[in-house]
């Protein structure tokens, strides 16, 4: 019987050793990037007019345009095109064994079909940690190296100074706290692999999940706020309020508790299904 | 008739006399105002805006005799245009008529109204001690950004040790395609909304 660790370790291997994990980090990275290079160009004139009204009335001495602004900004990544780049390793984790039919030959060693799981369950998240760290890295450190660091002016609920001494913190709360949200949603991309063991089929069900979210989300006059606290999307954005001047950790907290019960539901059911699947067809 | 002629002659004499006595007034605080301001000073910045979160700064200002105002602090930092120091010589130099309302106490209340189209205020109250030349209180109308209404204290000097400003400024709001929160939709509902904006300035001379 192959232990855990040695499973892990497999399932490790296969991953960070696929083409399509390097081309999430390339999209990523360079989607981070591009983000340093417009406000570069253009930034200045952005936040000159979004503060316009601010200096009708005051002398405003401090960069606004800084590395700390431009990495909370491409962060606004995390709505949609994130999500988007992650769920194709989660979903293909599963459904790609199936595609090729290694799941027959896989399953015919001596591996029970939970360790398996737990197995694939592990890559998946460290998937996520990696992805996420690059990402933020890949926003913060280019930024600071053009803009320099400042003070960060954050436009929720109004316009909100939060000194820069409390950024990293911040950050780094954030980032956890987006981590755990898109192994949340990864583990619905492998779940959608396990019933229809497509990649493609997946990622398309992933997504419509997350568009659909967003949309009910978003729509108008507020018609389905009643359905806000069952949404992806609306729990996904709470990483916005690290960078409120009072943190509400309540708030937070209740996401963070959605979502690692999403994480255990999925798991349960992903359990369940793999189990009993049959595997000759 | 005479004595009716001799009381009108009388009553407009001392209205008369009581006028220049209160222009003296007005002219006396003109000129000790109407000097080139060149003050280096520690500010101690406290904002209270509906729709703005600000942290207390404290700030290095130097208020230099070409107008221009210098402002030194620690990361993002943002001073009132209106209200400062600045404003006494701003309000006492442009052409305009003065025009005494009342006393309130040891106090006299002015009425200034611009009489230059160009200036960026229209109409002015203040209140003053008429002895040590020193404003307490002013509204000032202005053209574009509303009343501003400050309120001075003194330790000594000819400078204020504290202001608090008071004025209506537009919400700050963003355009919807810069919005990224659920919460921020609550807010772009109030667009154009005026709320009222308070600025406390401690003073420390240097």
């Amino acid at each position: 019987m192959i232990d855990l660790k040695n499973l892990i370790y497999i399932e490790l291997y296969k991953l960070f050793s696929s083409t399509r994990t390097y081309v999430t980090f390339f999209i990523a990275i360079a989607l981070m990037l591009i983000i340093n290079l417009g406000m570069l160009m253009e930034g200045e004139k952005i936040f000159e007019f979004l503060l316009e009204s601010i200096s009708e009335y005051f002398i405003v001495d401090g960069e606004i345009l800084n590395g700390y602004l431009v990495t909370y900004l491409a962060m606004n990544t995390l709505w949609v095109h994130i999500p988007v780049l992650i769920v194709i390793i989660a979903a293909s984790i599963f459904a790609v064994e199936f595609e090729i039919g290694t799941i027959r030959l896989l399953l015919t060693q001596p591996i029970s079909r939970g360790r398996l799981l737990q197995a694939k369950v592990v890559a998946m998240v460290v998937y996520n940690f990696v992805f996420m760290l690059l990402t933020v890295l890949a926003a913060l450190i280019p930024s600071i190296l053009l803009f320099g660091t400042g003070d960060l002016v954050v436009f929720l609920d109004g316009v909100q100074f939060i000194q820069e001494a409390t950024f990293l913190k911040r950050l780094a709360l954030s980032l956890t706290f987006a981590t755990i949200s898109m192994i949340a949603f990864s583990s619905l991309g492998m779940i959608f692999s396990l019933f229809f063991k497509n990649t493609l089929t997946s990622i398309l069900l992933s997504m419509g999940v997350l568009i659909l979210s967003t949309l009910l989300q978003k729509f108008v006059f507020g018609l389905f706020s009643a359905w806000q606290p069952f949404l992806f999307s609306y729990h996904f954005s709470k990483w916005q309020l690290f960078f409120m001047d009072v943190i509400p950790y309540h708030s937070i907290l209740e996401s963070v508790g959605f979502m690692l019960g999403m994480i255990l539901i999925l798991y349960l059911i992903s359990y369940f299904k793999f189990k009993k699947m049959n595997i000759t067809q | 008739m005479k004595t009716q002629l001799a009381l009108l002659f009388f009553l407009m004499t001392g209205a008369i006399l009581g006028q220049m006595a209160n222009d003296e007034d007005i002219l006396r605080l003109k000129s000790k105002y109407d000097v080139d301001i060149d003050l280096k000073c520690e500010i101690r910045v406290r904002i209270n805006v509906e729709g703005m979160v600000i942290p207390d700064k404290e700030l290095y200002v130097e208020f230099s005799k070409d107008g221009k105002t210098r402002v030194q602090g620690k990361g993002l930092s943002l001073l009132p245009k209106r209200g400062t120091v600045e404003q006494f010589k701003t309000l006492l130099t442009t052409p305009m008529q003065a025009i005494y309302l009342s006393k309130r106490g040891d106090y006299k209340v002015y009425k200034l109204v611009a009489l230059d189209p160009s200036a960026d205020w229209i109409t002015a109250d203040i209140v003053f001690d008429p002895e040590a030349l020193l404003i307490y209180e002013s509204v000032v109308n202005t053209r574009k950004h509303g009343t501003f209404t400050t309120v001075n204290q003194y330790d000594s000097g000819d400078y204020p040790s504290r202001t608090e400003v008071n004025f209506e400024v537009k919400k700050f709001n963003l355009p919807l395609k810069f919005i990224g929160s659920e919460q921020s939709e609550e807010s772009s509902k109030d667009m154009g909304d005026e709320v009222n904006g308070t600025v406390i300035l401690e003073y420390n001379y240097l």
